[in-house]
């Protein structure tokens, strides 16, 4: 076991070592396209990524996720960057989304821009959808500040290797009750995608942003979003992820929550071969309010990490996080939970739940929830659960005359729609999709 | 209808049903009554497919067919209904969902298409009437902030939409308050008819003064050990029951 332990992180020192090299001749010769302003920030990622190389077997936060294969498809991919996009591929798989309601639809290739693909938005200046690839020197300055650069391991290697991405800007009192749209296709290529997104709420502003992932093949993603509420504001942030059951993703979202906003986050695993998802929220003004709703469904071989962090800085803040698994075969599912309520947050109310549907004597599950307390007037509470459908439920509806495998699927699904349900309100078309999509992948995982 | 051979059955380790014979013929309606333990239940899961049951011997047929070797679905497709003693909650899963899926279920395995949408939902709105169910619960999920009575009432109304060959209603009126017993049997006589038979299983002799029944029977130690008319559930309910089971006791 030692040995393997070894050898893991050796492959993945030596894949470093294949990027490094990847990374001088990118900077020798920058990319077409590619924002010079960019350069310094990509300079110091690297630095930082090199420094601390990939996560390691016995690093904590990655105990159950083993990101060898990850680092090693990330420096075969990164050795021959850039390449042309198959327009073709993108078109097709551009073509099974719905168009939300509010038709803003914002396409990125490959991590890459796409004006072609994209559904045109009229200009509007309390909104501002800016691609990186077209914003000047001062505005992309202004656009990296409050980005956090070397979070972590993967946001450094995300930077570092950063060509483009989204910047969302909602002017202070602006209500956009409607979904903005923004798809990352990766299309099968070797190209290891960097997807960048940030979102700035404006003061009392309302916005609901979906980031959507989709792929073809043995894609690799390293996505990073950044997300900033200002006081009394609102974010539905949804993260759908749909890609190739042979794909690679790995996704950090940061959010800061400041005084009397709300964030609330769907984030749903739906593809993937292996999938990692890091959600780090900051509640750092006071009455700051998350919930945090997750679904992800997964069955073969394949592996879904969901890492969520919330911290509880400000007084009265309050923190919900929902997370539902379904997973079979010899599926493997991680569910990694904290909540630290810092000194001084008195009055935090934070509640944690995990629910798991395990379909399969041999799919497994890691749960932990883990709560750090450093002050004393609090409500918290958290709890997870992992077992099998229900068995009366299930001969209650087969007594009814519904087949087995009909009764397996009505309850995974009711399981699952309960997540999805969060949507439904603020856009009918994109909880209608999740469905659509979610019923899809029944007959696979029950 | 409905012929019941020397059925054994087991629960885990435990014998409950200890050479039960019963006959109930077609348009018939049959109450079986006895203390608690005595199997009543069972008898009822058994005949719907219920895990959690072993028959160890005995013969179930139903319209002919041999009943014990069906899923369960297979014998709501062939006309066999349960009213559950405890409806279970299903959150997520719709009532009327529920009731399409089964009933094209159903049509599938008589090779016949698809119900129509319209006249289905002409057919539901009617029965809920008869149940005097609000047109909301037919939008709910399953069974989900139901009060026990509203519970017991979506078991008949089911019932009533899916028109079984034999229903087998295990203690439909437990737990139900006067009013609700009322809708309750009205729901179950509305559906009587010469072509349905029920098997009621009850503790009481109260929901019987609703409906009529045409035999009655008594089960104590897994067995039938008495059986009679209506005149014999009012004789149980003034008498008790220790004095069948005296009558029946075997000597030694």
């Amino acid at each position: 076991m030692k040995k393997i332990i070894q050898d893991r992180d050796t492959r993945s020192a030596a894949a470093l070592t294949t990027i490094e090299a990847a990374f001088e001749k990118l900077q020798a010769e920058p990319a077409a396209g590619t924002p010079a302003w960019l350069q310094p920030a990509r300079e110091m990622a690297f630095a930082n990524l090199r420094d601390a190389g990939f996560p390691r077997v016995k690093d904590e936060d990655w105990k159950y996720t083993n990101l060898t294969g990850f680092a090693e498809r990330s420096a075969a991919y990164l050795e021959n960057q850039p390449l042309a996009v198959k327009d073709k591929t993108a078109t097709v798989l551009l073509g099974d989304l719905p168009i939300l309601e509010n038709q803003i639809r914002i396409v990125f290739v490959n991590g890459l821009y796409r004006p072609d693909l994209s559904i045109a938005v009229q200009p509007d200046f309390d909104l501002e959808l800016t691609p990186y690839s077209t914003a000047d020197s001062s505005t992309g300055k202004n656009i990296l500040h409050q980005q956090p650069i070397d979070h972590n391991v993967m946001i450094a290697l995300n930077t570092a290797f950063l060509a483009d991405g989204l910047a969302v800007r909602v002017a202070d009192n602006k209500k956009v009750g409607k979904p903005i749209h923004v798809i990352f296709i990766a299309d099968g290529q070797p190209c290891a995608a960097q997807p960048r997104l940030s979102i700035n709420v404006g003061r009392n502003a309302h916005a609901l942003v979906v980031q959507h992932h989709i792929s073809m093949g043995e894609s690799l993603t390293n996505a990073v979003t950044t997300i900033n509420c200002a006081e009394q504001s609102q974010l539905l942030f949804v993260r759908l992820q749909n890609e190739s059951e042979q794909s690679m993703h790995v996704a950090n979202q940061v959010v800061r929550v400041a005084a009397d906003s709300l964030f609330n986050s769907i984030s749903i695993d739906f593809g993937s071969q292996l999938a990692r998802n890091d959600l780090v929220v900051d509640l750092c003004g006071e009455r700051a309010q998350a919930n945090l709703y997750g679904l992800f469904m997964t069955n073969g071989q394949r592996h879904v990490d969901n890492h969520l962090r919330v911290d509880h800085h400000a007084a009265h803040t309050t923190s919900q996080e929902i997370y539902r698994g379904i997973l079979n075969d010899k599926a493997r599912g991680v569910f990694n939970g904290k909540i630290i309520v810092h000194t001084g947050a008195d009055g935090t109310d934070a509640q944690m739940s995990n629910r798991n549907l395990l379909l399969s004597e041999q799919a497994e599950i890691d749960t932990k929830p883990e709560l750090e307390i450093y002050t004393d007037d609090i409500k918290c509470a958290h709890g997870a659960t992992t077992g099998q459908l229900d068995m009366n439920s299930m001969f209650y509806l087969r007594a009814r005359g519904i087949p087995e495998a009909s009764a397996r699927m009505m309850l995974v699904s009711a399981f699952a729609q309960e997540i999805i349900d969060h949507i439904r309100s603020a856009s009918p078309a994109l909880a209608d999709y999740l469905s659509t999509q979610m019923s899809k992948q029944l007959p696979d995982i029950t | 209808m409905l012929n019941i051979d020397n059925l054994h059955a087991n629960a885990g380790d435990t014998e409950i049903l200890k050479g039960l014979n019963l006959s109930i013929g077609t348009g018939e309606v049959h109450a079986i009554m006895g203390p608690n333990g005595s199997g009543k239940s069972t008898l009822a899961h058994v005949l719907a497919g219920r895990d959690g049951y072993e028959v160890t011997g005995g013969t179930v047929t139903f319209l002919g067919t041999e009943l014990l070797d069906m899923l369960p679905e297979e014998r709501a497709w062939h006309g066999i209904f349960l009213g559950f003693q405890y409806p279970i909650e299903i959150p997520g899963v719709n009532n009327t969902y529920l009731l399409k899926a089964a009933l094209n279920a159903r049509q599938k395995f008589r090779g016949e298409p698809e119900i129509d949408a319209a006249q289905f939902l002409r057919v539901i709105k009617d029965k809920a009437r008869l149940m005097q169910m609000e047109q909301s619960f037919l939008n709910r999920s399953v069974n989900e902030g139901f009060s026990g009575g509203e519970k017991k009432r979506n078991e008949i109304f089911q019932m009533a939409v899916l028109e079984p060959r034999l229903a087998i209603l295990d203690e439909t009126d437990s737990g139900l308050d006067i009013d609700a017993l009322k809708i309750v049997a009205a729901g179950i006589n509305a559906l009587r008819s010469e072509d349905r038979s029920f098997l009621i299983v009850t503790h009481y002799q109260r929901l019987l003064d609703y409906i009529e029944p045409d035999f009655v029977h008594v089960l104590a130690g897994g067995r039938i050990i008495k059986s009679g008319d209506k005149s014999l559930a009012l004789e149980l309910e003034a008498k008790g029951y220790d004095w069948v089971l005296d009558e029946t006791a075997t000597p030694g």
